[in-house]
């Protein structure tokens, strides 16, 4: 329990930063700038005392407590400066009443968390250490990391080739922060730091698409993640893939909304997450220079510091241990240049999307198609449906010639990985299509001359949605 | 000038109101629809999950005996000092899942000791099919039982290390 409380001590700390430098409670509807503050400021936390950790245990392997000091003086002084600025400058617009349509919505989505929820109960009790590669590569580097002395150079030795010491550290180092900090190694922190980063990924859209487009498009945003049954597995597994889709679709949220440094951050955090996450942050400075070139300066800036952690890592501490893109060079071309392995990569895509449906009807495409079918795409949208669209689909493309030229056994490498792929990338792809939608509120036509509806200025600006 | 005009019009219901009714009248129906049925169908896909989670699970409990064997080996932790490289055998082939479980499972249990394949190392974890297979082995390689943990799984030590 202590290893939970010092989780939620992290995203609290990733609240603050969100509140006191994220630049989001100018943002309206409030309850979705709330949102946005503890769906961004959870996952954000989460990533940045991860690297906190990490940093003190290489440099200081001796002194455990180090970072948790720091993040305790951190968030003392995060929540001082944040009473001082509220002191200064109290709030003059009163928060409007939510309609009655997105208080169905809210329920429903709370109802849909809590039958996901629910339905995890199983595989936890079933499972207590995660799916295979959870203990055998994640949790397991957890434990070195977490480990009294100066053990956490084991985490990337290269004795422990079948654990992929090559792979980027940001969850596991989350995770031995949690246990090292609680004095204790208990699966209840796996399993929660990966729920948390479902809720984060949910919260973060709800809260993000409701100011872009909406409170009804963001809740609905929510429902049809939480109804998404091949996404909903992936978090009692305990693996790194959600935690990957939250950075990529929080990066892809705090773009739309124009905060380049903290997308650049979460493009980075992604990166410091899987190696899939350098392939994101490649094709989103790529989207970036082609659709956003303002804005990739300050995302550049926001990225910089995990990229240099990034860097020493796999550059430095895990120079010798090998990399797909190592293994997959020799005979490369050759691979690219077999048609058969097209045809059995596009089939394999093609049956995971088929492999989807639930019950033998329900996709969930289907509350997509509705929406797009019932609402309608707005010209107005088409630049921010091009970015995120752009993102996702590049990295559709990319993760299909990571398979064309994977030098392992393909069929193998398809069965094990593409099925988790696809949950990196299912919420941007849901994000995409929101992004460029109508908004069910922009079907008021405006009122009758007779009896004019005003909304009052406050009303008005909180985007009574 | 607004204010004027207003006042000549009987008094209008109160704003909250208003909005409410000129979205009952004016939102189109296809647009109602399609946020209803975007709103409930997920609800199937949410139970759907639930069911199969807890009615139908997939696996197992424990399939890999990840709990069984950390709880079998906890004497290890107590015996074998946290910054020892240990030495694993087994008489599993290499390539075969058998292998792997046993020696990523053993590698889990045992964290922060690190597990190297051979017995070459002062401490030498034995997980064998055949427990004959284990004495002989041991004796071929000149360990010493530490102690049992079950009928196929040792703590030997090479004392010659």
């Amino acid at each position: 329990m202590a290893g939970i409380l010092w989780a939620l001590e992290a995203a609290l700390v990733g609240c603050l930063l969100a509140w006191r430098f994220g630049g989001f409670r100018d943002l309206r509807p409030a309850w979705a700038a709330a949102l946005l503050i503890v769906g961004s400021g959870t996952a954000g936390g989460f990533g940045i005392t991860s690297c906190l950790f990490f940093l003190c245990r290489l440099l200081m392997p001796t002194e455990p407590a180090l970072p948790m000091f720091l993040e305790i003086a951190l968030a003392a002084w995060l929540a001082f400066e944040i009473y001082r600025r509220r002191k200064r400058t109290p709030s003059v617009q009163p928060a409007a009443r939510p309609s009655y349509g997105n208080l169905a919505l809210a329920a429903i989505l709370i109802a849909a968390l809590l039958i996901a929820v629910a339905g995890m109960s199983g595989p936890w009790k079933a499972m207590p250490h995660g799916n295979w590669d959870a203990w055998a590569i994640w949790n397991l580097r957890a434990r070195f990391l977490a480990a009294a002395g100066d053990f956490g150079h084991r985490a990337w030795s290269p004795a422990l080739d079948f654990a992929h010491p090559e792979y980027p550290l940001l969850v596991s180092a989350f995770v031995a922060r949690c246990w090292t900090f609680a004095g204790s190694v208990t699966q209840e922190v796996p399993q929660a730091v990966s729920l948390l980063f479902f809720l984060a990924l949910v919260v973060t859209g709800v809260g993000g698409v409701a100011v872009l487009r909406g409170g009804k498009l963001g809740l609905l945003f929510g429902i049809v993640l939480a109804g998404t049954p091949f996404v909903l597995q992936e978090v009692p597994a305990q693996y790194a893939d959600i935690p990957l889709a939250c950075y990529f679709a929080a990066a892809l949220v705090l773009i739309l909304l124009d905060r380049p440094a903290a997308a650049g951050l979460f493009a980075g955090l992604a990166a410091w997450t899987k190696d899939e996450g350098s392939l994101f942050l490649v094709v989103f400075f790529l989207a970036l220079a082609v659709f956003r070139r303002r804005n990739a300066g300050a995302a550049l800036a926001g990225v910089l510091p995990m990229l240099a952690i990034l860097l020493f890592y796999k550059f430095v501490l895990a120079r010798g241990s090998s990399s797909l893109l190592a293994e997959s060079a020799p005979g490369l071309l050759a691979r690219l240049a077999d048609v058969h392995r097209y045809g059995m990569v596009a089939s394999a895509f093609a049956g995971e999307f088929q492999k989807m449906m639930v019950s033998g009807w329900y996709h969930p495409l289907w509350p997509l198609v509705v929406l797009a079918a019932g609402l309608g795409f707005a010209r107005k949208h088409r630049s921010d449906l091009l970015l995120a669209g752009s993102v996702t689909a590049a990295m559709f493309v990319v993760y299909f010639f990571v398979y064309i030229g994977t030098g392992r056994d393909l069929r193998w490498h398809l069965n094990t990985s593409l099925y988790r792929l696809l949950v990196h990338l299912w919420p941007c792809l849901i994000l995409s299509i929101f992004a460029g939608l109508k908004p069910p509120e922009w079907s008021v036509t405006p009122p009758p001359p007779v009896a004019p509806v005003t909304t009052s200025g406050a009303e008005r600006s909180s985007g009574r949605r | 000038m607004r204010r004027a005009d207003s006042a000549a019009r009987p008094a209008a219901p109160p704003a909250a109101l208003q909005l409410r009714l000129v979205t009952r009248s004016q939102v189109p129906l296809r647009a109602i629809l399609a946020v209803g049925i975007a709103a409930v169908l997920p609800l199937w896909g949410a139970y759907s999950f639930y069911e199969t989670q807890t009615a139908h699970p997939a696996l197992p409990a424990d399939p890999y005996q990840v709990e069984a064997l950390s709880v079998r080996l906890e004497a290890v932790r107590q015996i074998v000092p946290e910054d020892a490289v240990m030495g694993f055998i087994t008489d599993a082939p290499p390539t075969s899942d058998m292998f792997q479980t046993w020696y990523y499972v053993t590698q889990y249990a045992l964290a922060p000791r690190l597990l190297e394949r051979g017995p070459d190392r002062a401490w030498v974890l034995a997980m064998f099919a055949n427990p004959y297979a284990l004495r002989e082995t041991a004796a071929r390689y000149r360990l010493t039982l530490n102690r049992f943990l079950g009928p196929n799984i040792a703590l030997l030590q090479n004392e010659a290390r």
